[in-house]
């Protein structure tokens, strides 16, 4: 039950933010509204369908390949607009300078860590597919902070990241199914995560904000 | 039992003779067409190898796999389509819609052989909800497609982004139909709401 309380939560945030980048990409007609809608969208897709499954059958699917795949797909667009927005073209050479240009390194180094934790529990391929999409998702959003463009904080990759260690969270905290005390850092790290959603969001419009000026 | 492969037979047949005689504007849309039943007969076999693989039954798979595997399916020929003769984008979109209506004529056709001809209003809940859902799932493709295909370090990453929201539309329509009463109802209305609000006002863009 708390479950679906949590998820309806994140599922209404979504939705809301759905609409507005619909609205917003429908009148500026630029390539980050579309991709920011895109990614709300296969994020809200994936969490109905996971709904759905626990209100019709309650219980989470046997093989969650659907919203799986919806959650990459979610994550990609996610990636794609941090690297057109907030990646400069010569992001090598210029992190290559950087005192801190080992950092992002370590993000494929902890998603390969996390996945063969989590490989315990099964679904090998699953895992390793979101290790590669987590792993180039928080280099290039590190890559980010570290090399802001324009020199201005690049808001947009910290949401980013911390969407991903709240993710990686909830993950964490599912293996303890058996432990209800335990299990309720799943839901705290969800309700994060529901959180930082409207800051992608709010930061694009903050940022077109800030070039028109 | 249905042998889906003899439907198959007398429903490609005529096709195949049309795309021979046909003059050479009529031959991609019948292709199409044809390529739609194709992945259709195609998907039952690979949905029914993975409930195997996995051990689903079939009430299971209907909602956690068989969404993935058809729309895979679909796609397949518009990616060669694609990657072949690289057309504009009004015929991607064009082709998609077509590949989809075969896609879902030919899984009507076996569901009525199926399951009998009595009840028309079952019929055409079934078939005017599962035609507008492939429709439906067939136009967030050919949108998604139209959008990622000009720029082509898009295009590989954009295919994934592209088929996961229509396969998730797929596995909450199978969700919904699959249970009777208001459920049913309104997973068969949800498809044909979408294309009424995208003829009113998309279509003209």
């Amino acid at each position: 039950m708390l479950e679906i309380i949590e998820n309806a939560f994140q599922i209404i945030v979504l939705i809301i933010f759905v609409i507005l980048s619909f609205v917003f990409g429908s009148r500026e007609k630029e390539r980050k509204w579309t991709l920011l809608f895109f990614y709300y969208s296969c994020f809200l897709l994936g969490n109905a369908y996971w709904q759905m499954c626990l209100f019709y059958y309650g219980k989470a699917p046997q093989i969650a390949l659907v919203s799986d795949i919806s959650w990459y797909a979610g994550l990609i667009f996610l990636t794609l607009l941090i690297y057109t927005e907030e990646i400069q073209k010569d992001w090598k050479s210029r992190l290559k300078n950087s005192s801190l240009r080992f950092l992002p390194y370590l993000s494929p180094v902890f998603t390969v860590a996390m996945a063969i934790y989590f490989m315990q529990y099964g679904k090998y391929v699953s895992n390793i597919i979101y290790a590669i999409i987590m792993g180039i998702l928080m280099f290039f959003a590190i890559v980010g902070i570290i090399i802001p463009y324009k020199n201005e904080a690049s808001f947009l990759c910290v949401a980013a990241l911390c969407f991903c260690l709240f993710d990686y969270g909830t993950w964490i905290f599912s293996c303890f199914y058996e432990n209800t005390t335990i299990y309720m850092g799943y839901y705290i790290f969800d309700i994060l995560m529901s959180l930082v959603l409207p800051f992608f969001l709010i930061f694009i419009k903050r940022r077109d904000a800030y070039d028109i000026r | 039992m249905i042998f889906v492969e003899n439907i198959y037979i007398c429903l490609a047949a005529p096709l195949l003779l049309a795309i021979f005689l046909t003059s050479k504007e009529w031959q991609g849309t019948l292709i199409a067409l044809f390529s739609g039943m194709t992945s259709c007969l195609l998907s039952g076999y690979i949905n029914a190898f993975c409930m195997a693989v996995l051990d689903l039954d079939e009430d299971s798979a209907i909602y956690q796999i068989n969404p993935a595997i058809e729309e895979i399916m679909k796609f397949l020929p518009v990616v060669f389509y694609l990657v072949i003769f690289e057309p504009k984008v009004k015929d991607i979109v064009n082709k998609i819609l077509i590949i989809s209506i075969g896609f879902a004529t030919f899984e009507n056709v076996c569901y009525l052989t199926g399951n009998g001809t009595d009840d028309l209003v079952k019929l055409i809940i079934r078939g005017l909800g599962t035609g507008a859902m492939h429709v439906v799932c067939g136009m967030m493709l050919a949108v998604g497609i139209s959008l990622i295909w000009e720029q082509e370090w898009l295009r590989a990453i954009g295919i994934l982004a592209v088929l996961c929201p229509a396969i998730t539309f797929h596995a909450i329509f199978n969700i919904m139909v699959s249970h009777q009463g208001v459920s049913l109802f309104c997973g068969s209305a949800i498809p044909l709401i979408m294309i009424d609000i995208y003829l009113f006002f998309f279509k003209k863009e």
